[in-house]
């Protein structure tokens, strides 16, 4: 078995503030191995930004790591900022949320895509843009000839998400985040993105992270999911379209609260009483419990175990049996 | 966590809007002598002011007072600043003369920028032709050389502290508008504005209540700005002859006294360039830190406690 | 039953292109909205369902009065009101906006931030002039009914959480005890934790008030969940209107099933995207999208006929009465068809 692609030990994102140093992101691991695709679902203060963040390693320069993230064997912070600028062109792609800002606005398509294949020494500019004409038309768009000499405003957000894919698989990457992709985009639309990323997991020689706030999403699309609450990885679990091997409350909670899945007749709305606790409110125990619906005495006092199971999947909970 | 500086309480108006002034004056010192040149800004600007408003304080001789046998005197013990032409003491002229720079300067600025805000309203919140004419007028008082035409302006009404108030003022007011139309309009289109209007709000409520609470900060920074400018510019049309008329104390006739007698007295030009310097800097040092104190929160709303 | 809100033929135009432009007369008027006609009963939801640049929001604005009206009118409760609001004090509009209250898209926004929580509850009554009344008390009362602890009546909007500022903003929509609640997609920006509090409170709200509700919103589950009836917007027009479980089970526009199914089993996505308002195509503007488009449907631009009691249809060619389609929340394989693409090209990817 080959060394996995991405791996994280315990990794944690700490921010300086005014306040005092602040833990956004505590303890991870995670690995990630080739053909993995792996869906980080999280609500806003689950840390899952800072942690796509630190892989792409664009923290702001008031974030600090500790642990490690080893990209393909290589601890990625101990690499220099060249080598690491290297690897964010080429071996880690990004496909950002906002396809209205991930362009630069005053320079057509066609020089942007052949300017990011710039790590492709061994072509001429003339090969790269036949190589990006060609990607465009894998990705779903026409006439790519048009669109190369078009500017980032004259697309709508669905094509321009669409060439952001394109310019992400231009690079060969190793690993693809996808930072959101569709959150920007309606409801139509954002069925056509992920139609294309399914598509495009035959096109991705390794693994491909998608990061979303929306578990009907990773339903749809991911191997894995990896549940993420108060910068805390709570679980780990393999996808099924029912869900069933998810385990830890607040991952059964999450998802009841999707109404697309409230059973008939239900006339109430779900949610999960009560507040993601403030960054520097952390207390011992569970950082769960204040909410959980199954809180026992021990869930207070001591920070549960990580339950690894054979198949890799994860749970932190004193609930779930071993 | 100190109380934020503005606030409308739901009841008796004039109650509110004093609690509300109130507490903005207090807190505000605190907060801008945070920086150096805060505090610098505020302890020259307060002496200046305290010049103006108690001008024996500070000397007891009279600025008026002629003493021909005295003239042109260098400073000494008994003269600070020595004498100018006419045998008058030059140091208190310059204490009697903040009072003069001060009353040009706050007034007409106040002046200003009440105009300019009532107009500014008007037109960025009406658009429309009235919004086209306003901008007209704006632009056409903006391209008239304002010392040229404080000059005839003089010649034809003679001078006066009056006069030269009234025209400072409608040439300052332009740029006073223009920064109120602009902030008007964008606000304009904020979802409370928006909100407000859905209620059935007149424009008056929504120009008075919503508009001008959240104009304020990039106002008061402005006009902060503003004055040292003033103040150069009567200085500056008062050294051309044309500013506040003799007898009364005025830097700016100061140091025109001073061009002429440079080569025998040149203690005057200190004299009448000193106290310029000082009103200047200090104005100016304020008004940046009140951009610093008021502008970020301006911004974003935030008052420095975090959610 | 009583109508608390009719629409009735409303259209609303944005004029472009500068001063010169128009006064060349080469200046040209879009049209953002076309032909509503929209009735909702006392005490009942009606869900506005459609996608950005829909009209949807352009729509709820016009019917208090924040866009002009260029055709139709606006009738509440017996007020009726048309072209916009002028003058200074917005006569019919005026009457009518007691009986509206709005809660925006950006619920932080839509709070002046220089206003506490009390003063901004405040302002309803203010504005109506409404003397005599102990406001504090008043903003006190709105707090309790929207399940917020009185203490928030000294907080600033942004010293408020998203689910906190949005339960403000329904307070003071019904500060005045309307009869009718726009609420411009309520949920969005909440985590997905948070959504229930919200959504719960309007339920509630609407059946402790007798309140009518207009809901915006694009999220398909929360609308079929809340409403009874439900209406399509596509591209500023209403495509389809009807019972909100009807609509549902049984779409019978096009754009509709695509909607309904966009995360169901079986799913075809939609090709292209919504032309821009600027250039909207002759004809049936679906027709380019749309997997039924037949030549006549290119030609010319469809008519809203009733196709049942209580259900309205813009489409010449109504898809058929069909068995009901797959329901979303009773299956659980929600994204199968999606899921049957990943599979598809997964071919022998390693399964840790």
């Amino acid at each position: 078995m080959d060394a996995p692609l991405l791996e994280m030990r315990r990794l944690s994102v700490v921010y300086r503030t005014s306040g005092g140093p602040v833990r956004a992101v505590r303890d991870v691991d995670l690995t990630i191995r080739k053909g993995d695709i792996v869906g980080i679902v999280g609500e806003s203060g689950s840390g899952k930004t800072s942690l796509v963040s630190a892989i792409m390693t664009l923290l702001p320069p008031k974030a600090t790591i500790e642990g490690q993230i080893l990209f393909g064997g290589r601890d990625l912070y101990g690499l220099d900022a060249k080598q690491r600028r290297a690897l964010r062109g080429n071996g880690i792609a990004t496909i950002f949320q906002d396809p209205f800002t991930a362009f630069n606005p005053v320079t057509p398509i066609g020089r942007q895509l052949v300017e990011f294949q710039h790590w492709r020494r061994d072509l001429d500019d003339g090969a790269r843009w036949r190589r990006a004409e060609e990607m465009l038309v894998r990705v779903g768009l026409g006439d790519p000839g048009l669109r190369m000499h078009q500017y980032p405003h004259q697309l709508s957000g669905g094509i321009r998400q669409r060439i952001g894919i394109a310019a992400a698989l231009l690079t060969d990457p190793l690993l693809l985040i996808a930072d959101e992709p569709t959150t920007a985009l309606d409801a139509t639309t954002e069925m056509q993105i992920i139609e294309l990323l399914a598509e495009a997991r035959s096109m991705v020689d390794g693994a491909i992270v998608f990061v979303t706030h929306d578990m009907a999403l990773v339903g749809a699309f991911c191997d894995r999911v990896a549940v993420m609450y108060a910068g805390e990885l709570v679980e780990v679990a393999p996808v099924d379209p029912a869900f069933s091997a998810l385990r830890h409350p607040y991952s059964r909670a999450l998802l009841a609260c999707d109404p697309a899945r409230l059973p008939e007749g239900c006339r109430e709305f779900p949610t999960i009483p009560g507040h993601v606790p403030a960054p520097f409110a952390r207390r011992s125990g569970c950082i769960f419990e204040p909410r959980c619906g199954q809180a026992a005495p021990v869930c207070a006092t001591t920070p549960p175990p990580a339950v690894v199971a054979g198949d890799g999947s994860i749970v932190r909970c004193h609930r779930v049996p071993a | 966590m100190s109380a934020p500086p503005f606030e409308i309480a739901p009841d008796g108006a004039l109650v509110a809007f004093l609690r509300r002034w109130g507490r903005a004056l207090a807190v505000l010192p605190l907060r801008l002598c945070s920086g150096w040149s805060g505090a610098v800004g505020l302890v020259l600007v307060l002496v200046v002011v305290l010049c103006a408003v108690a001008p024996d304080l500070f000397t007891g001789q009279s600025p008026t007072a002629l003493m021909p046998k005295d003239r042109l005197q260098p400073p000494s013990w008994a003269h600070l600043l020595g004498t100018d032409q006419l045998g008058r003491d030059l140091y208190s002229r310059v204490i009697h003369g903040a009072a003069t720079a001060c009353r040009v300067a706050l007034t007409s600025v106040a002046l200003a920028a009440a105009c300019g805000l009532l107009l500014g309203l008007c037109a960025g919140y009406g658009r429309g032709l009235l919004d086209s004419m306003l901008i007209l007028l704006c632009d056409a008082v903006v391209s008239l050389p304002m010392i040229l035409f404080a000059l005839a302006a003089v010649a034809l009404i003679g001078a006066s502290i009056d006069g030269l108030i009234m025209i400072i003022v409608i040439f300052t007011t332009p740029t006073y508008f223009r920064v109120v139309r602009s902030q008007v309009l964008v606000l304009r289109g904020a979802e409370y504005v928006k909100a407000a209007r859905a209620m059935g709000a007149s424009p008056p409520f929504v120009m008075f209540r919503h508009l001008v609470p959240n104009l304020m900060g990039p106002l008061l920074v402005l006009m902060a700005m503003d004055i040292p400018a003033v103040i150069a510019l009567e200085s500056g049309l008062s050294f051309l002859g044309q500013g506040v008329p003799p007898p009364t104390p005025n830097w700016g006739a100061i140091l025109g006294d001073g061009y002429t007698y440079i080569r025998q007295a040149p203690h005057i030009i200190l004299a009448g360039g000193l106290p310029i310097i000082v009103a200047t800097l200090g104005f100016t040092f304020l008004g940046e830190a009140m951009r610093d104190v008021l502008d970020p929160r301006m911004a974003t709303g935030r008052f420095g406690d975090q959610r | 039953m009583s109508l608390v809100l009719d629409i009735q033929g409303l259209a609303v135009r944005r004029a472009t292109g500068g001063l010169l432009a128009r006064l060349r007369g080469t200046g040209r008027e879009i049209t953002i909205v076309d032909g509503i006609d929209l009735e909702i009963a006392a005490g009942t939801t009606l869900a506005l369902v459609g996608e950005s640049g829909s009209g949807k929001t352009t729509l709820a604005h016009a019917v208090v009065g924040l866009e002009p009206i260029a055709e139709g009118r606006v009738v509440v409760d017996g007020l009726s009101a048309e072209g916009w609001s002028q003058g200074w004090y917005g006569g019919p509009w005026r009457r009518l906006r007691r009986q509206i209250g709005v809660t925006f898209q950006d619920a932080v926004a839509s709070l002046d931030p220089r206003m506490t929580v009390a003063a901004s509850l405040a302002a309803p009554f203010r504005i109506h002039g409404l003397r005599g009344l102990d406001l504090r008390a008043e903003a006190a009362r709105l707090l309790d009914q929207v399940g917020l602890p009185r203490a928030f009546l000294d907080r600033y909007p942004h010293q408020l959480s998203g689910g906190q500022a949005r339960r403000v903003s329904i307070a003071r929509a019904i500060a005045l005890k309307p009869r009718l609640l726009i609420a411009d997609e309520p949920t969005a920006g909440l985590d997905l934790s948070v959504q229930g509090e919200v959504l719960n409170l309007l339920v509630s709200l609407g059946r402790d008030l007798g309140l009518a509700c207009l809901l915006i919103t694009h999220n398909l589950p929360v609308a079929r969940r809340m409403a009874g009836r439900i209406a399509i917007m596509y591209l500023g027009r209403i495509v389809e209107t009807g019972p909100a479980e009807a609509v549902f089970a049984n779409p019978r526009h096009p754009y509709t099933r695509a909607l309904v199914n966009a995360r169901g089993s079986g799913a075809r996505a939609l090709v292209g995207e919504a032309p821009s308002l600027a250039s909207r195509p002759s004809g049936c503007e679906f027709a380019a999208r749309c997997p039924e488009a037949q030549a006549r449907c290119r030609a010319e631009a469809p008519a809203e006929t009733s196709i049942e009691a209580g259900r309205r249809i813009r489409c010449h060619f109504p898809l058929a009465d069909a068995s009901p389609s797959r329901e979303i929340a009773a299956d659980p394989a929600a994204g199968g068809g999606l899921r049957a693409a990943a599979v598809r090209s997964k071919g022998a990817n390693r399964r840790i």
